[in-house]
Parts: C-alpha cells; structure tokens; sequence
C-alpha cells in the first residue's frame, strides 16, 4: 500500500491591534453597535481616499522582525476587485506583489522535534465588515461596517509542515509571538487571529506536490489540528478509491467534524488585481527598521532559553511559563522577590497551581502579585504554613482579593513546629494505641503513615510535618 | 460693462469699493441663470436660497468693516462631481439621482472658506466620461456661443456657464482634458493644475492617477486667483503635494523675454482643423514679438497617448464604480429576486451606456491573462510619454498646442462613435498621462463665430511658468474680451 | 478579437446586464477600440519601468489617533434599505 506524506501550509490573518483602522481614523473597538465606527471613507462613499496608519506599518514592520523576515523598503497596495456586501469599495486594498516582508522562518517545536518552517511573505490589508443573517425577516441579511478597514496582516508560510501536530504548533509559535509584540490579541475565537491551511497529500519520496485544498473556518487550535487530519484521510481515500483530488475552498463544520466543499457557492473569481492608484508606494527607511529592531522585546523562544539558563529550570517548565508574557514577567518577579527560595520551587507553584487557578479565575496574576507569591512561599520555607496552606491561601486571594495576613488569621492557620508540643501530641497517640504500637515494634513498617495521620489529625492539620516525622521516628522506634 | 460679463477680479474690485453688493451680484447671476439657463442647460440645481443666505451673511460682513478673502461674495459654481455636505450631488448619473453627501470636498471647502458664494452644481458627461456633455443622465448643456453646438465635456456645464456669464467662475476636473477642452470650445480659460496639486478629496472618482481638480474663469487672472485658493497639500489625500503654494498671481508678467516657448511638432498635424492651427501659429509670432525664443521639440510618443488613455483610464474606472452597488446609497433596483440580481440591476439601470462601455473595457483589460499586455504595458508607454516631456523640458519652459483638434461639433455629431469622440482629447491625454499643468486660454475665433483656444504646457508644478506666458499673450491680445452672444 | 462569449464573462464579472443589442454594438466597439490598442505593441517597453503614479514620492503616514465621525446617520438616511442601524441586503447565502 502506498504511503503519503502529508504537505501543509498556511495563511494566517492576525488583526493588528491599532487605535484606528487601516486607512481612516475611525476606532478599532470591539462590540459597538452596528455602523457605529464607521465614517465616509470605510462606508466607501464617493469621493473618499485612503490615508494610511503609521501604526499599521510599525507593526507589520515588528512581525516580519519577529519572524526574521526581510523588510522591503518598497511595497505597494493594490486593489483586489470583487462584489460582496461587506466589502463597501467593491474592492479590498491589499498588497500583492510587493508585499512588506518576505522570505523569513519561524523555529518550531512538536513531540520533541525542532523544525524551521519558511515564511513566504507578510503583507498588510484591511478587512471587511461583517454580515449577520440571524434576526430580522429570514429573506435578509443585516450589514456592519464597523469591522470594514481594520488592519490585518496575512502571514503566509511555505508548504513546510507535515502534519496537523507540526501545523498548530507553527500557529501557537506564531501566535505566542504576535501577541509578545502587543500588535495582536491572538484570539481566534473572537476572530483576531484567524488561519487558512492548503493541505494536500503525495506518495512518500515524490517531489511534486499533489493538488491541494484550502481549509477555512478553523476557529481554535484543535479545530485546526481535526480539520487537517479529517483532510488528510479524505483525500488519502479519495486517492486509494482511483479518484482524484479537485483544488477547491473547503470549510470546516466543527459540530459534524467534517470538511465541506464551499464550489457551489464559489463564482470563477477573477480578483483584477492592480496597483491602488489612490495610495503612492509605501517607502520604509532602513533608519526606521533599525529603531524598531532596538525596540524589539524579547520573544517566547529567547525568554524560554534565559530562563532555563539563568534560573536551572527545566526547559519545560521554562516554555509553559514563557508562552504568556504576562505570566513570564509574573514568575520572573516572583523569583526576584522571593529571595533565598529556589527559583525551581517558585515555577513548581506556578506549574503545579498557580496556572490551573487562572483558568478559573481569569484575575489570578492580578490579584496573585508577585510579591504575594514570594510572600507565601517564604512562609513555607520559614515552616509558618505547609505548602497545603499557602496554596489554599493563594486560592483564597484569587477568589477574594483578601490580604493574606487576614487570611492567615481567619483560618487560624499557624503551623505547630513547637516541638514540645508536638512531643506532648505524639506521646498521647501511642498511649492511646497500644496494639498498633505494639505491630509496629515487631515489624510492620507500614504503620508509621497511621500514627502521623493520627499525630496531624490530633493537630488538626497545622503540625509541621517534618518535624513529626522526625519525633513519631525517634519516639516510634523507642 | 454690464454685471454678468465682469471677471471675478473685477466683481472683488467693485465689491471692495461698495459700488455692488454680493446680494446683487448673486440675485443678478440667479436671474440670468432663471431666464438663459432653460436655453443652455448648464445647472443641474441651483442652490438659490442658500447662495441668497451666504451673499447677506457676506454683505453684512462688508458693512462691518471686516477684511474679506478676495473672492468673498463673488457667486460662483461647482461641477457636480463635486461633494457638497447636503446639496444634492449626482455626477450626472442616475446611479445617484437622489444623493445627498454627508460631507464636503476639500477643494470646494477652500472655496466656501473664501467665502464665495455657490450658486449651484452644474451638468457634465456622466461620472466625466465623455468630451461633449452628452452622456449626462439628465440634460443636455449647449454651447452658449452656438446652442446646436456642445460645450465641450466632460466640465460642460461649467464651460457653458462661465461663458455665458451665469456664474463669475467654477470648478470642473480634468481626466483627459475635461477642463481644457470645454474652455477651448466656449471660449475661456481652464487649468488642469500638476497631478497632486489640488486635493482630490470628495471629488467622485473616475481615473485616480489622472483625475485633477482645476479653475475655469474668464481670465487668466481669475485663474490664478482660484488656484490659489484650491491648492495644496491635504492630509486626508496620500496624493496630494506637500510643495509650497505660491502666489500664482505674482506670475502675471507682461513680457517674455527670455521665456523659451517649445512648438511640439507631433501637434500640428494634418488632421487638425486649418483655422485651429492657424490661430495657434499666429500666436506663436505674438510670442515673438513678446520677446519669447521659439524651439521646434518633439514629443515622438504622442500618438500612443490615446491607446495608452483608454487602458488605464477605463481600468482604474472600473474598479472606482465599484461602490455604486445599491447597498449603501444611490439607485436601488426593485423587488430584486436575491443579492445577485440586486447588484446586476441596480447597476445597469443606473449607469448609462458610455458608463457601461468603460467599465466593461476597464473589467476587461484588468482581468485574468490580459493584465500584462494591456494593463501593464499601457504603464509603460506611460513612462514613455513622461520621458519625452521631461526631455522637452530640458530645453524650453512652456509648450503651446492647440488645446482641441476641431471647434465646438454639433450636439449629436459623434455620440455613435466612441472613436471620434475619444480622439477630440488628442492634444490634452498626454498632459494627464504625464501628470503634468495644462492650460487652455482662447487664441482666436472661426469664420464661424466659434472660440479657438490653445493649450500652455509646463513641467512639474511649473504652473507659475503658464501662468507668466498666459498672462503676457492675454494681456497682449483681445480674445479674453470677447462674451458669448447671449 | 473579443468574442460575445468574452463581452458576456466580463459583464457578469463587472455586474452588469447587457441586452442582446447592447451585447452586439459593446463586442463590435470593444474590438474596435482594442484595435487601436494593437498600436502599443509597436514599441519594446521590456526594460521600461511602469508608470502607476504621475507623481513618485513616497506615501504620507497618518498618526494613530481616533477621529469621531457620525456620518452613518446621514448616510442610513439616504440608504434605500436600512435596519436597527445595519443596511440590508437580501440574503446571502
């Protein structure tokens, strides 16, 4: 039987977080009612003409940056020519053959394996409105302009991946770095970050590419990761069945968990592409691309290696804390003002809790300071609390917002290292257990957890367990 | 003199002196549009009760001692391919029959900051496509020195209207000789200013690199008098030029010595009507005697410029009147069975036939497997063209031309023929392909009582150089006098 | 040469309908005009550059910063078909 290799590539369209859109000074905000951010020039009146956003251009600029792409001092708009009711000039100003950025890659990491996937090119663009078709009669559709010139930026990859796993790992790559850079949100659910993938198949050991589809509708990670698979296995079926694949748009139905091919609703498209006699070239002076190099932050993969180096993490931990620049920056300071506590101890909080806990509560890291953390954790380490309290506390200032003195207070939670104490505690419990004590003595090792279940139960759970460790032993043992 | 027949300058002088009132300039522009216009046809609205409110306001400030820009008060009107916040503006098409701009050109803004006074919005070839004003959806315009003749187009109704004194001055635009062509035929002064002189900002698109904003007056002066107040950088046109705007007036030189006139030969051709070249070569010794040198240049890709015009003006067209879709504004096709069919018919029921032609010319030179051969090389016999006037330029400062190859033709003459039509715009393309000023001033009057205008051409934002040789021929000849027998 | 065919494809692609006459007079002006058009194949542009603007300087930058505008208004008023503050449009698909 014949085995493929599956071939993948992909364009991703990221919203780039301006103020203003791309070509009118109108607000970007999300979720204003309809038409609201709208002026003459997105309405497409007659007349209007097209100014372009410096913003736009910086951070189209920062993207191919990011993605080591080469900057083009030249790149022009066009026009991409076609009706449809949420595109108000009949055309979409996009830039086709001299785009900003070309030739650049991205270093990506999937089950272990590293891998550079190409970067064909990042062109700007505006984006259209939006139409709602679920309320009013059933006969119309309802147009929103408020989207229409917001700017994007289309990333297109070179067909270098190989499989749906090697594909979300380039989107989260790719993702992680453009919200690092502050330009995008990154939320595809929301629609901020939105991909495409041309996916098709040929016999392992062949160089020509077979015919590819393109996939639309993918709107998370997984969904793309399925939409792929479910591709690969149509066309592979197709193949292995005599027939043959047909180019064509498919998009992905999340609920049935399939493709479905969108040619019927598909006219012969003939964008009519030309230069957009309204905006001149677009020059990008080198002194410009430099001052933007110096301002570049330090991304996911950079950060991820100086954590590990610096502070003898394990590259794992180092990634997970890495993927979020808000939460890298939290457990960095974390690790800072928790003098004195391993660096490891602090991500383990972090990699154990503290990260489960955001997805509950979405203000975690901002109740949570870093200076809260090392607080807690120092308690620990001084013996004041167990690790059991300071993550109850955590949970606690998460949910509440409550200081954690009070908290401390409220729960009555001091740990019992007093020795005396505990000595006390513990005599009583093997008084009150003669035979167990007795079992013990001739043997049975396995006993020791009762007896410091007992001793802590007695404490009510407040006892240093080191320390009844230590005297169950001494005493235990006679 | 009467009223009606004064320059702007001349109006502004009077006003200044108090000797007329902007009030009774204005009701004297409105009855003579009332009475001539049903005969000319030049107004497709006239904005009488606001032009009425802007003279008092202006008059009152007279009498208040304030000091007023130098059109203050003067009536004066827009083609109607330009915005007018809340005066209906149509570009002569059905398409946008019923709509009212939510917002004002820059251009005519400059005008109202001035303070004239807008008098109405006038008739043109429909979207400016057209060279006689016959392709307006509603009305014909009639050439006000021979009213079986056209007014020139695609500024027709302002070329009528200035003519026939109806208004002291108007804007109209100029694509491939839309301004310069009309003045010629009625007689006038047009100026296509240097590509990105004048905002294009709520200006109706019809070829983006070639379409300019210009003045058409009576005189020489009063154009460099308007230019002034249109020109300059606007920040809401990526187009437009950040030079510095001089006072073009300062131009107005009476001699020529040492200016270099260069006659390019591929403009006097056989095809040309005699009289027309006789005038223009007649002008060329009033040069002479002026004390200008007379340099033979050669512009040897002129005859491409009209080929080259009908790919890329009639592209970039196509993808500009994408918009008129019915959605958002505008004509609207009833009861349409479902989006497709929206689209279809309301389009084809609001564009007119030369619409129609240019768009499915334009649709068809831009799409798959042609883009090369005529898109992309009409780009480059565009640079071609450029080339030979920056050669000429080395060598001289202004060209003369005759502006038009025939006088005012009979309405009706050309309309079954696209051809003929297109090629009345043979001397002027070449001027818009290369981005550079052109102006049209009369030089001359047929047996025929018809005007002859001819054209002074001159390098990038060298509009200081027309306006300094138009001024010293102008001053030296009697042709700006002469007023339409109406 | 433009065939019917051809002038058919373009006014679809353009939205526009052409009735039979006008199909038959827009074919025969189209290959008239497109004649003319032949003439630029005289000359070799291979190592011309293309002119796409009159004027080459490079395009103004506008700042980031948020202008209120509320033309909608005036515009939904002039819209032949307008709801709850969207435009309608029959269904699309």
């Amino acid at each position: 039987m014949t085995t493929f290799e599956t071939v993948i590539g992909l364009e991703v369209h990221a919203q780039l977080k301006t103020k203003t859109k791309i070509f009118c000074s109108c607000s970007t905000e999300f979720g204003k009612p309809p038409n609201t951010n709208t002026c003459e020039v997105c309405l497409g009146l007659p007349g209007v003409l097209p100014v372009l956003n410096r913003k736009a251009v910086e951070f189209a600029i920062k993207a191919g940056l990011a993605t080591h792409c080469s900057i083009q001092r030249k790149s022009v708009f066009a026009r991409k020519n076609y009706f449809y009711p949420d595109l108000p000039k009949g055309y979409q100003i996009s830039q086709y053959e001299l785009p900003i950025c070309l030739k650049g890659y991205l270093d990506i990491e999937f089950d272990g394996q590293k891998k550079r996937v190409g970067l064909t090119r990042i062109h700007m663009e505006e984006d259209a409105g939006k139409l709602n078709h679920d309320f009013g009669s059933s006969d119309v559709s309802h147009v929103d302009l408020n989207r229409a010139c917001t700017p994007l930026i289309e990333i297109v990859s070179e067909p270098d991946m190989r499989g749906p796993k090697e594909a979300s790992a380039y989107l989260r790559r790719l993702r992680d770095i453009l919200v690092y850079l502050d330009i995008c949100d990154g939320n595809m659910e929301e629609g901020s970050f939105r991909c495409d993938a041309n996916v098709s198949i040929r016999p392992v050991g062949q160089e020509k590419f077979g015919t590819r589809c393109e996939l639309k509708n993918m709107n998370s990670f997984r969904n793309v990761e399925r939409a792929i698979e479910y591709e690969v296995k149509r066309q592979e079926a197709l193949i292995l069945d005599g027939g043959k694949v047909v180019q064509e748009t498919r998009t992905w139905n999340a609920d049935k968990g399939i493709s479905e091919s969108m040619r019927s609703k598909e006219e012969a498209n003939d964008y009519r592409y030309f230069p957009d006699p309204d905006l001149l070239p677009l020059i990008v002076e080198d002194a410009w691309v430099e001052e933007l190099r110096k301002q570049q932050p330090e991304l996911p993969v950079e950060k991820s290696e100086r954590f590990a180096k610096d502070y003898g993490i394990p590259p794992y931990d180092a990634e997970v804390l890495t993927a979020d620049k808000a939460v890298a920056q939290h457990w960095e300071e974390a690790v800072k003002a928790a003098q004195g506590t391993e660096p490891k101890k602090v991500s383990n909080l972090y990699m154990t809790h503290l990260l489960k806990l955001q997805k509950d509560i979405p203000e975690t890291f901002e109740r949570i300071t870093s200076s809260i953390v090392a607080e807690v954790l120092k308690m620990t380490e001084d013996g004041q609390i167990s690790l059991g309290m300071a993550k109850e506390i955590l949970d606690e200032v998460a949910a509440s917002g409550k200081a954690v003195k009070l908290i401390v207070e409220e729960k009555g939670m001091v740990q019992v290292s007093d020795t005396g104490a505990i000595e006390k505690v513990v005599d009583q419990v093997l008084a009150d257990n003669p035979k167990n004590l007795a079992d013990f003595r001739g043997g049975k090792d396995k006993l020791f957890g009762f007896f410091v279940g007992q001793t802590m139960k007695a404490l009510g759970g407040k006892a240093n367990p080191k320390v009844v460790n230590d005297i169950l032993m001494k005493k235990l043992k006679g | 003199m009467e009223l009606h027949h004064l320059t702007l300058s001349q109006a502004a002088e009077k006003l200044r002196k108090k000797e007329v009132s902007s009030v009774e300039l204005t009701q004297n522009s409105l009855k003579r549009i009332e009475s001539l216009d049903p005969k000319v046809g030049a107004y497709l609205t006239v904005t009488a009760d606001s032009a009425l409110t802007q003279a008092k306001a202006i008059d009152a400030k007279i009498a208040s001692g304030e000091k007023l820009p130098e059109l203050s008060g003067l009536p004066f009107s827009l083609k109607d391919i330009f915005l007018t916040k809340g005066i209906k503006t149509t570009c002569a098409s059905k398409i946008l029959h019923n709509f009212i701009p939510p917002y004002t050109a820059t251009s005519a803004q400059k005008l109202f900051d001035q303070g004239i006074v807008l008098t109405g919005k006038l008739n043109m070839d429909e979207f400016a496509m057209g060279s006689s004003t016959e392709t307006s959806a509603f009305q014909q315009t009639k050439n006000p020195w021979d009213l079986s003749r056209t007014p020139g187009g695609s500024s027709g109704g302002s070329s009528a209207a200035v003519a026939a004194g109806l208004c002291y001055g108007a804007l109209g635009t100029d694509t491939g000789g839309s301004i310069r062509q009309p003045a010629a035929l009625t007689g006038i002064v047009g100026l296509k200013p240097t590509y990105g002189r004048v905002s294009r900002f709520g200006v109706i698109a019809f070829a983006s690199s070639l379409d300019q904003v210009g003045p058409m007056t009576k005189d020489v002066r009063d154009c460099a008098l308007v230019l002034n107040a249109i020109a300059g950088y606007d920040d809401r046109d990526s187009t437009s030029f950040k030079t510095a705007v001089p006072d073009y007036t300062q131009s107005l030189k009476k001699d020529c010595k040492g200016l270099k006139i260069g006659v390019p030969k591929e403009y006097f051709i056989p095809g040309t009507d005699p009289e027309i070249d006789a005038a223009v070569r007649k002008a060329l010794e009033t040069y002479k005697e002026l004390g200008a040198e007379i340099h033979e240049v050669s512009l040897p890709h002129t005859e491409y410029a009209v080929p080259t015009y009908y790919i890329l003006a009639p592209a970039e067209a196509s993808s500009n009147l994408a918009r008129y879709d019915g959605i958002r504004y505008g004509h609207r096709a009833e009861g349409a069975k479902d989006l497709l069919d929206l689209y279809v018919r309301s389009r084809s029921e609001g564009f007119g036939a030369e619409v129609k032609r240019r768009i499915m010319l334009g649709t068809y030179v831009l799409s798959a497997g042609y883009y090369d051969a005529y898109y992309l090389k009409a780009q480059k016999v565009r640079t071609l063209i450029r080339r030979d006037f920056e050669e000429a330029f080395k060598k001289v400062d202004v060209l003369v031309t005759p502006t038009s190859p025939s006088h005012a033709f009979k309405l009706g003459e050309k309309t079954d023929d696209p051809i003929q039509m297109y090629l009345s715009d043979i001397f002027t393309i070449n001027v818009n392909l290369a981005g550079l000023p052109g102006m049209s001033l009369p030089c001359g009057m047929s047996a025929g009582k018809l005007p002859i205008g001819m054209q002074l051409i001159a390098g990038s934002f060298q509009e200081e150089k027309i306006f300094h040789a138009a001024y010293a021929y102008e001053q030296a000849t009697q042709w700006h006098q002469m007023r339409a027998p109406l | 040469m433009i065939t019917r065919e051809t002038v058919e494809k373009i006014a679809k692609l353009a939205r526009l309908q052409l009735s039979e006459s006008d199909l038959e007079k827009y074919t025969g002006q189209l290959n008239n005009i497109l004649a003319d058009v032949e003439k630029l194949k005289e000359l070799n542009t291979d190592a011309i550059e293309a002119t796409t603007h009159a004027v080459e300087v490079a395009n103004p930058l506008r700042e980031d910063e948020v202008k209120t505008n509320t033309v909608i208004d005036a515009v939904l008023e002039i819209s032949p078909d307008h709801e709850a503050h969207f435009f309608r449009v029959p269904k699309v698909l």
